[in-house]
């Protein structure tokens, strides 16, 4: 299994180049939001040889224009061929409402409903693409979004998209009592690629959130010392994610203890 | 798994609130600090005006805010509150990177400042950082509204198309 490290933004680059030319990862997921506007040589450049994958974050792909995707579609494929990305993974979310005003916290999907457009925009987004998709569960955090692995376990095959499967956001959804981790059963067996990452409590409010503002916890580890059995096969990837207040020694040691841990199975 | 017996609605308006206060605030730490506690009945204050507006809630949010708070001139409106809140759009704006993906500067004008145009270019390299510009305006450029410009190149200073700041 490759243990992967994410790059949010340029101020992250220093310690990023540091921990991938160390060796304490072996690749590199980039969050494209924040490169798009780039020439993606420029990344080749900054980290040679390093493999890459690419995260999309905020693509607002399910409510944009048929032009404005092909618009993005023409930059993130430029991307591709230069990169040749292990993966591309994007955020099935809703940004706006029907008349166009934002969400002060981005939406999740209405599970119950498995509508055609959704799907056929999908199928549209990775056709321009040229690649599947890897859809990222959501860390759910109301009752609305109870069935969000059934949902998953019935869009994936539909559009020939795949499971990035965030350990921490089913953690959090489960201990939000959304959904049961073990919901996922049968998605994540078949699942290749995965994240981790810190997140915090509010014990009054009985609730997690997905923070990526720190190291991995107890939670954490005991997560990965669980699922790691069924996910560390050569072609599979685990990227430890840390987006604000990143701390590259404490990023250092989460990664040399990922390490130890899978070399002990 | 068991039933919460309480009401989660509840804490998703006050964690909705505390997004849009963060929206306008968060990159304005000298406004914050004068604003101090009136910051969040302010807020409060501002949602109804928002709302009648039709604002998105888009970028444009600090600049709308600024456009408001100005109409009441019995709060204190200095040069680096303007300033502040147009830095807040632009940084906003900065991160929406698949909205304007060719985009790669920004200019906001407002009439509050009427002979300068604050910009936000991003970086040419990886590592590069996003930078903030001030663009003396001439007197036949003065903003006489809210308005924007983006660029495709780094050096578009001159040919900026300005368009008045959408809702």
């Amino acid at each position: 299994m490759r243990i992967g490290i994410n790059l949010v933004s340029p101020p992250s680059v220093p310690v990023v180049t540091e921990l991938l030319n160390k060796g304490a990862a072996d690749f590199c997921e980039i969050v494209l939001d924040n490169f798009i506007h780039l020439p993606p040589s420029k990344v080749k450049e900054a980290l040679p040889k390093v493999p890459i994958s690419l995260h999309i974050v905020a693509s607002r792909f399910l409510e944009k224009t048929s032009q404005e995707l092909i618009d993005m579609a023409t930059m993130v494929r430029k991307w591709i061929e230069v990169c040749e990305p292990i993966y591309i993974s994007e955020h099935l979310q809703r940004f706006t409402t029907n008349e166009g005003k934002y969400f002060p916290l981005t939406q999740e999907l209405d599970y119950d409903i498995h509508d055609d457009a959704t799907k056929q925009r999908i199928i549209e987004w990775q056709e321009l693409l040229t690649m599947p998709l890897h859809f990222e569960n959501n860390a759910s955090m109301t009752h609305k979004t109870h069935s969000q692995a059934n949902f998953y376990q019935h869009l994936l095959p539909a559009t020939g998209s795949k499971l990035l499967f965030d350990i921490t956001n089913a953690y959090i959804a489960d201990y939000n009592q959304v959904e049961a981790l073990s919901a996922w059963q049968p998605l994540y067996e078949t699942a290749n690629h995965f994240h981790v990452a810190g997140l915090r409590f509010d014990v009054t409010k009985q609730l997690a959130f997905d923070t990526h503002d720190g190291p991995l916890d107890d939670n954490n580890w005991k997560l990965l010392t669980d699922f790691l059995p069924l996910f560390n096969k050569s072609e599979n990837t685990l990227v430890i994610e840390w987006d604000a207040y990143v701390h590259k020694e404490t990023w250092q040691q989460d990664l040399l203890r990922l390490r130890k841990l899978l070399g002990s199975l | 798994m068991t039933i919460i017996n309480f009401s989660r609605e509840k804490i998703f308006k006050d964690v909705e609130f505390r997004s849009i206060k963060q929206q306008i605030f968060r990159y304005s730490p000298l406004t914050s600090q004068l604003l101090g506690e009136q910051i969040t009945p302010l807020v409060k204050a501002f949602l109804p005006f928002a709302h009648e507006e039709k604002l998105s809630f888009n970028w444009t949010l600090p600049m709308h805010f600024l456009r408001w708070f100005a109409q009441h001139k019995e709060w204190p409106l200095t040069q680096e509150m303007i300033q502040e809140w147009m830095v807040a759009s632009l940084i906003r704006w900065s991160l929406t990177g698949f909205d304007h993906v060719r985009a790669r500067v920004l200019f906001v004008a407002t009439p509050r400042l009427p002979f300068q145009a604050i910009g936000l270019k991003k970086g040419q390299e990886v590592s590069d950082s996003d930078k903030i510009v001030v663009l003396k305006l001439a007197n036949s450029y003065a903003a006489h509204q809210d308005r924007y410009a983006t660029g495709d190149e780094v050096n578009a200073w001159e040919g900026l198309i300005w368009k008045p700041l959408p809702h």
